[in-house]
């Protein structure tokens, strides 16, 4: 278990960014590296020149739009309030330019084909080294017209190949496209057996039953929180585990762990899941070939 | 019909020519139309009009750009479907499509066969029937007006002409009121590709393993596969939600009845079923709709009633 408050997270801008454009990042919370199910969680302030070029990822993420709209081109546009499931292998945007400032909360995590996820510090010491051979323009790698290897890659992806010493094989989506929920248009759903807390369960996706709700506390109301994911508040003010909880206190729950939020005003708790672990698939990986092996 | 458990071999579904609001041309007819086998399903809720069957759709079939006031599933039986630009979905795939959500525009090439449940949705809006159709389009020509590309076009008195979605115009026609649409809870069609995910064995079924393909909106509508290992035995059990189930490999049997290619079974909540074999093995496509339970149906209508009171 973790937690962090928001407004005690100083913001900066990450050396191992491989995008266009300025990101200002707050990281509230981050997994095990050892783990596949590795993750971090953070709030994101986008400036309006980024621009990351129409690509996928080889982990899985929930978006959270807080202020202005960000649009992804071919696969929406997410306005304040809507949520993103981003599921690993599927195709996104392009995003940007010009779109204006954004505010975001993200979770990136290792998805279900155990793939993991790469930290931060890995991706910088990555680009580090690639630095040396090449550029990054546009969310796209370009090697030096001298170095071995391919000319153009996507920048993510060249990152991932350099910190793993391997070809990134993609798994295979299990939606063909990101699921932008629109939470403010579904129904509060009474949570069975716990009086004051109501609920929208906004999906669960993947073989791993990956879920996405809304939890709403009245004042005085407790919830106890289980499963893996990142809950995080939206708003409202109360007591979690000893301490003071409010907008974007952020708490992190391992399988099988509970926490319980005791509201002092009407509050709302997004919880944006994971897998468990042991539900994670267990990738092999083939140095001879230099690929990661992936059997769904 | 009688309510409860209901089980359907393909032959005894019902083949017929739908009376399509869609297609190319003035009423469809400058494209294929839709062959629909339909099961006779009775859900025992008489306003929870689902329907479910198998759709054929030929080459240069078009619908415009639209959205419902139910809920829908398909999964490609055979071929690809076109579901807008650039969007196709291919054998083994499957899209929910939300009420409320646009889709489209479909321009099919070439034919594609269909598995296709559409269904009132979490905000209970009828769908309306086949057969009642066939009347409401009837009524609209006899207006002057005509269906064109899925759209249905009328000239007023005073000159001006009035486009309208085609299902749209029918639906009104048919209720004797303005259709209103939930907004969306998902901002585009759920497109979904079983084969990127991973059986996992069924705790409660010995012998099953389950592809779970995506749980949607606050009632927990869900839709997942099934794989029956050669010899399983599913043990009677008894659901706490309605589901659909419809066999897409192999074979089950259930009450002495042979059920295959294409079978389906209505299972109600809260009536325990008999034991469902599969000498050689099976996949069935498995629709889950909570919401139809009786008493959450009930409940969700008083909602619904108090809310517009």
């Amino acid at each position: 278990m973790k937690i962090t408050h928001g407004d005690e997270v100083a913001s900066f801008h990450d050396a191992g960014g491989v995008r266009s454009g300025k990101i200002g990042k707050r990281i509230l919370l981050e997994g095990d590296p050892s783990s596949r199910g590795n993750f971090k969680f953070g709030i994101f302030h986008q400036s309006a020149d980024f621009y990351s070029p129409r690509h996928r990822h080889n982990f899985c993420q929930f978006r959270v739009q807080l202020a202005g709209t960000c649009d992804y081109t071919l696969s929406g546009k997410m306005k304040p309030g809507t949520i993103g499931f981003f599921p690993e292998g599927a195709y996104y945007g392009p995003q940007g330019p010009d779109v204006g400032e954004t505010d975001n909360a993200t979770l990136q995590f290792g998805g279900p084909s155990g793939q993991g996820y790469v930290t931060m510090e890995q991706k910088a010491a990555a680009k580090k080294e690639l630095d040396k051979i090449g550029v990054f323009e546009k969310g796209v790698f370009r090697r030096n017209p001298d170095v071995p290897g391919k000319k153009n890659m996507d920048g993510f992806e060249a990152i991932w190949e350099q910190a793993n010493g391997c070809e990134l094989v993609y798994p295979e989506p299990q939606y063909g496209v990101p699921i932008f929920m629109h939470p403010e248009n579904f129904q509060w759903m009474p949570l069975a057996g716990v009086r004051g807390v109501d609920v929208k369960t906004l999906g669960n996706f993947t073989d791993c039953r990956i879920p996405c709700a809304l939890y709403r506390l009245e004042s005085g109301a407790r919830f106890t929180a289980r499963g893996r994911g990142v809950f995080l508040v939206m708003s409202g003010a109360g007591a979690l585990q000893g301490e003071n909880y409010r907008q974007f206190t952020a708490l992190y729950l391992d399988t099988g762990e509970t926490a319980t939020f005791s509201a002092d005003q009407v509050s709302e708790v997004l919880l944006l899941g994971m897998p468990n672990v042991a539900d994670l698939h267990a990738p092999s990986r083939i140095k001879a070939s230099g690929k990661v092996a992936v059997t769904a | 019909m009688t309510f409860g458990i209901q089980t359907f071999r393909f032959e005894e579904a019902v083949g017929r020519a739908v009376p399509s609001t869609r297609g190319r041309g003035i009423d469809g007819a400058g494209s294929p139309g839709l062959k629909v086998v339909q099961y006779p399903i009775d859900t025992g809720i008489a306003e929870i009009n689902l329907r479910f069957g198998y759709d054929q759709i030929g080459d240069g079939f078009f619908t415009p750009r639209h959205r419902h006031n139910f809920d829908q599933f398909r999964y490609v039986v055979s071929g690809e479907m076109n579901l807008g630009k650039g969007v196709d979905l291919h054998e083994g795939e499957c899209v929910y499509v939300p009420e409320g959500t646009y889709y489209g525009p479909l321009s099919q090439k070439g034919p594609v066969a269909l598995i296709v449940l559409q269904f009132p949705g979490p905000n209970g809006a009828y769908r309306i029937k086949d057969s009642d159709k066939s009347a409401a389009m009837a009524a609209l020509k006899a207006k002057g007006g005509y269906f064109e590309d899925g759209v249905y076009k009328i000239k007023q008195p005073d000159g001006h002409s009035i486009n309208q979605d085609s299902y749209e115009a029918v639906w009104e026609q048919h209720m004797g009121e303005p259709i209103s649409y939930a907004a969306p809870r998902y901002e585009t069609p759920i497109i979904i590709r079983p084969q990127g995910a991973r059986w996992r064995a069924d705790p409660r079924r010995p012998g099953v393993e389950i592809k779970h393909l995506g749980t949607f909106n606050e009632y927990g509508t869900s839709v997942a596969l099934w794989r029956i290992e050669p010899g399983a035995v599913i043990a009677s059990e008894t659901l706490d939600a309605p589901q659909v189930r419809c066999v897409v490999r192999g074979a089950t049997a259930y009450g002495g009845k042979k059920l295959d290619d294409k079978a389906c079974y209505y299972i109600p909540e809260g009536i325990g079923t008999e034991p469902l074999a599969s000498p050689d093995g099976a996949e069935l496509l498995v629709f889950s709709i909570p919401m139809y339970a009786r008493a959450t149906w009930e409940k969700a209508k008083s909602r619904r009633v108090a809310a517009t009171a």
